[in-house]
């Protein structure tokens, strides 16, 4: 079977001039789950990994939180494996690794949140992962997702169990409440865990993030997907970006001079993943080329499907048509811009934490003026918050500073 | 029966529409692609080498400068032949310093230009002529082209720009063939207009960047 993902491409330039030098090409592919794998779910094996410290009693976090677990418990199938652990000065496990068939005793546990005591995330991330261990299977998307609002003690220790988890299979997710924690750390923790870190910066939001982290752990429908680019003779590799969910460089890595791989890792329902690659075209004259062949390898284990592959060509045009040659794909360049807003808003926090207070203000009011210009205006607006604050003060907010570090790379939406 | 490229010679099979090696178009609508290199045309300016905002040398066709971020693409002029596509208008380039002449007899250093990041060196002058050399002629311009790739297939004339110093720098195009190019406009023959440090102009389809 094949045609459980479609594979898009374009081009910034359906056609580019023809020139006596080298010049860039950008290609954006679209990897989507497709309509075929609306219905499929993933089943799932995690655990919740929940604070409640004494400082959770603030602003009835302890309350929200509550009812946030109780609601995604709701989300899941009967069939899927949860547990719940929640910690303080010790772990406590409230919900040992079974089945979600009855969601009324899973809730009534959940009533067990409590805040009050310290706040030591390790042990409670070793007790997740021994439940999550119990039902550990290759087919499940076995994961431990962490919520914290404050600094735990032996954050090395942390970091070494986030290890430990994605050497068995885990992925951490690490969430962030509030503005208390500290956001280089649970960075680590989702990076070394190959999983992600997030930030909720209101105890309300805590329920809309767990539904989408929910959804997003059953919509991962399509496993272990690897482009791999084949490059026509002439043509060099430069960047390549994933550009969605989350803009991050991903490195040119190449089996030969004329191929480059991408290890994209899942794929899922509605949201897909987006990947912006910057080609150097050698001189040609007039005509229509293929400069690559794209191929995506994947499995969809649900569907007992592995070694499937969707194919795309990436074609482009050499003209000497002056007015050709200046048309865009809006779609593409608007991915492009977004692109280097990210990588200013990434230097500038660079900047800022080496002191080079100048530098970094004016690399956050450039790529507030880009995110402007794409409508991306929340984002911006805190941006130019925080070139004001680092002006002033020298310093960015902590809210300030999580907004673009966990936001900042969230700016393309595929689909729709 | 396998189908040869008519760009790099190579055997394809008979059913490839694009070849395996190069990528040229095969078969019967393959247009140009392989052809020996057409008569030159003007081509457009496709993003500047040289970022307008920091100078920063960007690789050709960048559409976002490397380093500060300022927009490179050119404004897509009105398309001539083909249907209307939709026309992403960049964020507007930072406005260049205003032109103030002032009356100088010599600049203070001779500029600079690179063209692939390559330095070419120019002679003290208040008015350099830029073109290629002819041996046929004799006829050797202040900054001959010709060895950094200004042939006539490139669409650079003998003589077919200069820039004049008159308190600051001015292009002017000499009536070329293929013209010459600044911020994405064909200059009008034998009019000067100013040029900034950093800015990249282009002579025929060669890109030049212009330092001060």
């Amino acid at each position: 079977m094949a045609g459980e993902v479609q594979l898009s491409c374009a081009t910034h330039r359906e056609q580019v001039p023809v020139l006596t030098q080298p010049q860039l090409a950008y290609v954006l592919m679209e990897l989507m789950p497709t309509q075929v794998m609306a219905n499929v779910k993933m089943p799932l094996n995690f655990c919740f990994v929940l604070d409640q410290s004494g400082s959770m009693d603030d602003s009835d976090k302890i309350g929200q939180l509550r009812q946030a677990v109780q609601y995604a418990m709701d989300l899941v199938q009967p069939d899927d494996i949860v547990s719940i652990v929640a910690f303080s000065s010790t772990p406590k496990t409230l919900v040992s690794g079974q089945p979600a068939r009855d969601k009324v005793r899973l809730k009534e546990a959940v009533e067990r949140l409590r805040a009050g005591g310290g706040t030591q995330m390790a042990p409670a991330m070793r007790a997740g992962l021994s439940e999550v261990r119990k039902h550990l299977a290759p087919n499940r998307i076995n994961r431990l997702i962490i919520l914290t609002d404050g600094q735990t003690e032996h954050e090395p220790e942390c970091l070494r169990e986030a290890e430990a988890a994605a050497r068995e299979g885990v992925r951490v997710t690490a969430l962030g409440l509030g503005t208390d924690w500290n956001e280089d750390f649970l960075s680590q923790v989702g990076e070394r865990g190959t999983g992600e870190a997030g930030f909720i910066g209101q105890a309300q939001e805590i329920t809309r993030y767990f539904t989408e982290v929910v959804q997003a752990m059953q919509g991962a429908v399509v496993q272990n997907a690897r482009l791999t680019l084949r490059l026509a003779a002439g043509i060099t590799p430069r960047k390549v970006w994933r550009v969605a969910p989350l803009i991050s460089d991903l490195g040119v890595h190449g089996v030969s001079d004329r191929d480059v791989q991408v290890a994209l890792g899942e794929l899922v329902t509605n949201q897909g993943q987006g990947v912006l690659v910057e080609l150097l075209l050698p001189a040609r004259t007039e005509g229509r080329y293929r400069i690559a062949q794209a191929e995506l390898g994947y499995d969809v284990p649900a569907l007992g499907l592995t070694g499937e592959h969707a194919r795309a060509d990436i074609v482009i045009g050499f003209t000497n048509d002056p007015g050709l040659a200046a048309q865009v794909n809006p779609r593409v360049m608007n991915i492009i811009e977004k692109v280097s807003a990210f990588k200013l808003q990434t230097r500038a926090l660079r900047d800022a934490q080496a002191g080079d207070t100048q530098s970094a203000t004016k690399l956050l009011r450039q790529a507030a003026t880009m995110l402007l210009n794409q409508g991306e205006a929340d984002l911006a607006r805190t941006m130019r918050l925080e070139a004001e604050n680092l002006a002033q003060s020298g310093t960015l907010s902590q809210e300030g500073k999580k907004t673009i570090q966990f936001k900042g790379g969230k700016t393309v939406r595929l689909g729709g | 029966m396998a189908k040869q490229c008519p760009s790099c010679g190579i055997q394809n099979e008979d059913s490839a529409a694009f070849c395996d090696n190069c990528g040229a178009t095969l078969g019967a609508h393959a247009g140009n692609a392989g052809a020996p290199v057409a008569a030159p045309q003007a081509a457009p300016v496709a993003g500047g080498s040289a970022c307008p905002q920091c100078g920063t040398p960007n690789m050709l066709g960048t559409m976002f400068c490397d380093n500060c971020g300022a927009s490179l693409a050119p404004v897509a002029p009105t398309p001539t032949n083909a249907p209307a596509a939709p026309v992403y208008t960049p964020p507007p380039a930072p406005a260049a310093p205003a032109f103030t002449p002032a009356a100088s007899a010599l600049p203070p250093t001779p500029p600079r230009l690179t063209i692939n990041n390559q330095t070419i060196n120019t002679p003290p002058k208040t008015e350099l002529v830029i073109g290629r050399a002819d041996l046929a002629s004799g006829w050797n311009p202040d900054v001959d082209l010709a060895p950094h790739g200004g042939t006539p297939e490139a669409g650079v004339s003998r003589k077919h720009a200069r820039l004049v110093w008159q308190g600051t720098w001015m292009l002017e195009d000499l009536n070329s063939t293929n013209g010459t190019y600044l911020r994405g406009q064909r200059l009008a023959a034998n009019a000067k207009t100013p040029i900034n440090t950093g800015e990249m102009f282009q002579v025929g389809r060669l890109q030049i960047v212009f330092y001060t």
